[in-house]
């Protein structure tokens, strides 16, 4: 059943969780409010407890299937990190309470940051940034100081046409001006596309590998190599982590920035889209430019540490997302050195398997060995007037949460898959058999697939009236 | 230990469909020389009772609110959080579910988030809002970006009464794109903004940005100085850090603000040693297309029924890449509907409840003691002291009473500390404050 707004319900009495006493204001009356709280609910805690319990039944999480989107590594959540994460101790403690009483929250961070340097092979890392593009935009930031240290300027940033959306738009946002270069045939980057732009303009080459295609940029070696040599920057996106963690490291390919989304490989979660977290590592030479403060270990105690000139300063108030931290933290541990690369090998294991079973009757236009995730084109229904939307709305028939469509942007009518390591054979043969009912239907009844959702709750949402109409507020 | 489903059996017979030997052929295509061939060097895992033990520990290292007499502000506050709020946020259809493209299966979250738009619009008493930004002090530097873009300006007055952490992060964002920045100082006496200084420094400005009630806890009183910004053709942003306010005084519709920003902690998120929380940015309906981030919008299913999706999403980076009006992606969407759902609960009632409670105990202190400034309060003030302010923030800590030292940021602010007060506190805790510091007070405005 629907749940109706908030706003259409019966005014009753409130819960009331203070006593208020008599209190005259202190303030001058033309500082007051004039105008009524007319939207605020009147209700009792049953009746607003109802109204979100019966709202979250209108939702699809991790724990009701699979969520097979790509790029955004949907795998289970630990129960239990999301109660330590709730302890007094981590919840009931504020940001500027002196050093002596937060070594524990320090020591997280510490630690947390260790971890990272050793996953990543790089030298140190920032955990202010609050998102993955939060931390391309503080990793651009470092870069453009870098430079300008140098006495150098350079401007150009070069993106692949398969990056994420935000790499161009963090460029742009840090003032650079950003190229986007082509994949070559087999979906990778190759050194030739970069080679024009290789000169004392160009600031960085940002990559993601794996990259979008859900493959590994095997000629990573030699890009690396002809970046710096033009004196130029190799930024990762590391949203694809979680196909190679503990088999390769970025630092060792040769980049010098790299950003991390904890909320992905790290399994703190979605949250319906934050909070996350977007640490940034950096090698040796970019260290000096890391945010303030830093965390220091010093004679068995941690503190917080400004002294730092050449910083870029701060990118948010305050040392970053603390609890969603120390969820990574809790999922390390737990994992461990060897949990953490039978991550990488399941996750490849089950791409791969996906991959060859569903490029039995979709196309899989870059068909080779891939790593978290791969791309089916559904380009061949057009002519039966289905698009790849229409196939994501019968997957939810189906009861399964559609792949991400259309992207990367390389590949028409794009299905990008990528199931994780926590979803079980059996669970992946279900979602192979649904597609595939599915393609049998575009060719039966191309109606059922056209008019998808049909049995769901909720049918085809007319999205372009939202954007038409502007209704923003009741 | 780690939570892979897979049986060898499953591996094996996995393996056997791809026609590879072992597990290391999934990786052919990494290069040798760039293969890791070693064990992280990590912690082995550990077992679920391991964990527990040892995070409990760690906690334990830090020291909770409930040891001390606490005034801590400053921008965090530590405010009541209903236990209803807990159990409804822990669903795990909301925290395990992705951002909700896919409408059909997100209805949950949409809905909330257009239930929050709505109470935040009423709070603030402006036309539109987005679903959240980073925090108070990054939704401050995007609010900065807008007006410059708005007004093709590339200058931005920012007060020096506004957090120090936003003014930090407002320069780190303006450098990005040589954005000048002009302080405009407060009155020595009242606290408030400097309405000479801002009138000698408005001329070809982006905007004002400035903090409502400001970092000392003093109110503004933007009515004045309101004609002066718009006048120059500059945009009027307040920043609202503590919310609670706004059920007592003016909200930034009243006064003719262009964008609002701020920070929502106040609102159910707890402390959390400083993070998530959310911040937000609102604004009028005329520049909607220029904000920044993700909005709900009303709309309908195939059949008719009310649903809920995102508006104009061409804004945004997915779509628009370089040319997006920001990079924002990820957002504090969970927070965001915390808030609406912790709104919910307290009511129109209920919010002026704790607002009034938090006055109320401030004003005590000013009565008693006095407040470094003239300008009016609301939670938050400056006790002006007869000593120097580290020195009494040390004597106090001793006495397991927190305050902060306001010349940590503000050298100028040597000889007073600034103190909070939420519905936390209780009235005796209070007294015991003023029997603490008494001898230590400069007696001024009484």
């Amino acid at each position: 059943m629907l749940e109706g707004s908030i706003f259409e319900k019966k005014r009753t009495r409130v819960t009331g969780y203070i006593d208020v006493p008599e209190v005259k204001l202190e303030i001058p009356e033309d500082l007051l409010r004039e105008s009524s709280l007319k939207t605020f609910p009147s209700l009792s805690e049953l009746e607003v407890v109802r109204h979100f319990t019966n709202l979250s039944r209108l939702n699809y999480g991790i724990d009701n299937n699979m969520y097979p989107l790509g790029s955004c590594t949907m795998k289970y959540n630990p129960k239990i990190n999301e109660a330590l994460a709730e302890l007094d101790g981590f919840v009931d403690i504020h940001p500027y309470m002196d050093e002596e009483y937060t070594q524990g929250a320090l020591k997280i961070l510490y630690e947390l940051e260790g971890f990272l340097c050793e996953i990543t092979g790089m030298s140190a890392f920032t955990l202010q940034p609050s998102a993955g593009a939060h931390g391309e935009f503080t990793g651009l930031l470092m870069a453009k100081a870098y430079f300008k240290d140098k006495g150098e300027k350079r401007d150009l940033v070069i993106v692949p046409d398969s990056a994420h959306g935000t790499n161009p738009a963090s460029a742009a946002m840090a003032g650079f001006k950003v190229v986007e270069v082509k994949s070559d045939e087999r979906g990778l980057v190759s050194p030739s596309a970069i080679k024009p732009y290789l000169n004392d303009n160009l600031a960085l080459v940002m990559l993601t590998n794996p990259n979008t295609l859900g493959l590994f940029e095997e000629d990573i070696g030699e890009i690396a190599y002809l970046v710096h040599k033009a004196g130029g920057l190799l930024y990762y996106d590391g949203a694809n982590l979680n196909g190679i963690v503990g088999i390769t490291r970025p630092g060792d390919m040769g980049f010098d920035i790299v950003h991390l989304n904890l909320h992905k490989t790290f399994s703190t979660p979605h949250g319906g889209g934050g909070p996350g977290s977007g640490p940034v590592g950096v090698k040796e030479s970019l260290v000096p430019f890391l945010p303030v403060p830093r965390v220091v270990f010093r004679d068995g105690f941690y503190s917080l540490n400004y002294a730092f000139p050449k910083s870029i300063g701060k990118v948010k108030c305050f040392y970053g997302n603390f609890t969603v931290l120390v969820k990574a933290y809790c999922y390390i541990r737990l994992l461990g050195r060897e949990g953490l690369r039978a991550i990488a090998e399941i996750a490849t294991l089950n791409a791969n398997y996906l991959q060859s079973r569903i490029g039995e009757f979709l196309d899989i236009p870059y068909k080779r060995l891939c790593k978290h995730e791969f791309v089916a084109s559904l380009k061949s229904f057009r002519s039966k007037g289905i698009r790849a939307l229409d196939v994501a709305k019968r997957l939810i028939d189906k009861g399964f949460h559609p792949p991400t469509v259309y992207f990367p942007l390389i590949v028409e009518e794009a299905f990008m898959i990528e199931p994780t390591e926590t979803e079980t054979l059996d669970t992946l043969n279900r979602f192979i058999d649904a597609l595939r009912e599915i393609v049998e239907e575009v060719n039966s009844n191309p109606e059922l697939v056209r008019e998808a959702p049909r049995e769901h709750l909720i049918k085809r949402i007319d999205e372009a009236k939202a954007s038409r109409t502007l209704r923003v507020k009741w | 230990m780690d939570y892979i489903p897979h049986s060898k059996e499953d591996i094996q017979y996995m393996l056997d469909v791809l026609g590879l030997k072992s597990m290391d052929e999934l990786f052919v295509d990494v290069p040798d020389n760039l293969k890791l061939n070693r064990d992280l060097n990590i912690p082995e895992g550990i077992t679920e009772i391991e964990l527990v033990r040892n995070l409990k520990k760690i906690a334990d290292l830090n020291h909770t609110s409930d040891r001390f007499l606490w005034f801590l502000g400053g921008g965090c506050y530590r405010h009541f959080i209903p236990q209803a709020l807990n159990e409804v946020i822990h669903r795990e259809e909301f925290y395990t579910s992705y951002t909700p493209y896919q409408a059909e299966l997100s209805q949950g979250t949409l809905q909330i988030l257009f239930e929050f738009q709505t109470l935040l619009c009423d709070l603030l008493h402006m036309d539109v809002t987005n679903d959240s930004m980073y925090d108070g002090a990054t939704a401050s530097a995007e609010a900065m970006f807008m007006a410059c873009d708005i007004t093709k300006r590339n200058r931005v007055l920012v007060a020096r009464s506004l957090h120090p952490e936003y003014r930090m992060v407002i320069k780190t964002y303006a450098e990005s794109r040589g954005i000048e920045i002009i302080e405009v100082p407060y009155d020595k006496d009242s606290g408030m903004l400097d309405i000479d200084m801002l009138e000698r420094s408005v001329q070809d400005s982006a905007c004002l940005i400035f903090q409502n009630p400001n970092f000392f806890g003093i109110i503004e009183d933007p009515g004045v100085f309101e004609p002066l910004v718009h006048n120059s053709g500059a945009l009027l942003i307040p920043v609202i850090i503590e919310p609670f306010s706004l059920a007592l005084i003016k909200p930034p519709g009243e006064y003719r603000a262009d964008i609002v920003c701020g920070e929502l902690q106040s609102f159910g998120l707890g402390m959390r040693y400083g993070g998530p929380s959310a911040g937000f940015l609102a604004t009028k309906m005329d520049y909607i297309r220029r904000l920044p981030g993700r909005i709900v919008g009303m709309t309908n299913d195939a059949e008719g029924k009310t649903a809920y999706a995102f508006v104009l999403q061409t804004r945004e980076q997915h779509i628009r890449r370089a040319s997006a009006t920001s990079n924002i992606c990820s957002n504090e969407a969970l927070c965001a509907m915390k808030v609406a759902i912790y709104l919910s609960l307290l009511g129109e009632e209920g919010l002026k409840g704790v607002a009034l409670v938090c006055h109320h105990l401030a004003n005590i202190v000013r009565k008693e003691v006095g407040n470094y400034f003239t300008g009016s309060h609301f939670n938050e003030l400056l006790i002006p002291l007869n000593r120097c302010s580290s020195e009494v923030r040390n004597i106090l800590k001793e006495k397991g009473i927190l305050v902060l030292d306001p010349s940590r940021w503000y050298k100028e602010l040597d000889d007073a500390i600034l103190v909070a007060f939420t519905e936390m506190n209780r009235e005796d805790e209070v007294y015991r404050l003023l029997k603490e510091i008494r001898q230590y007070v400069r007696r001024l405005d009484i």
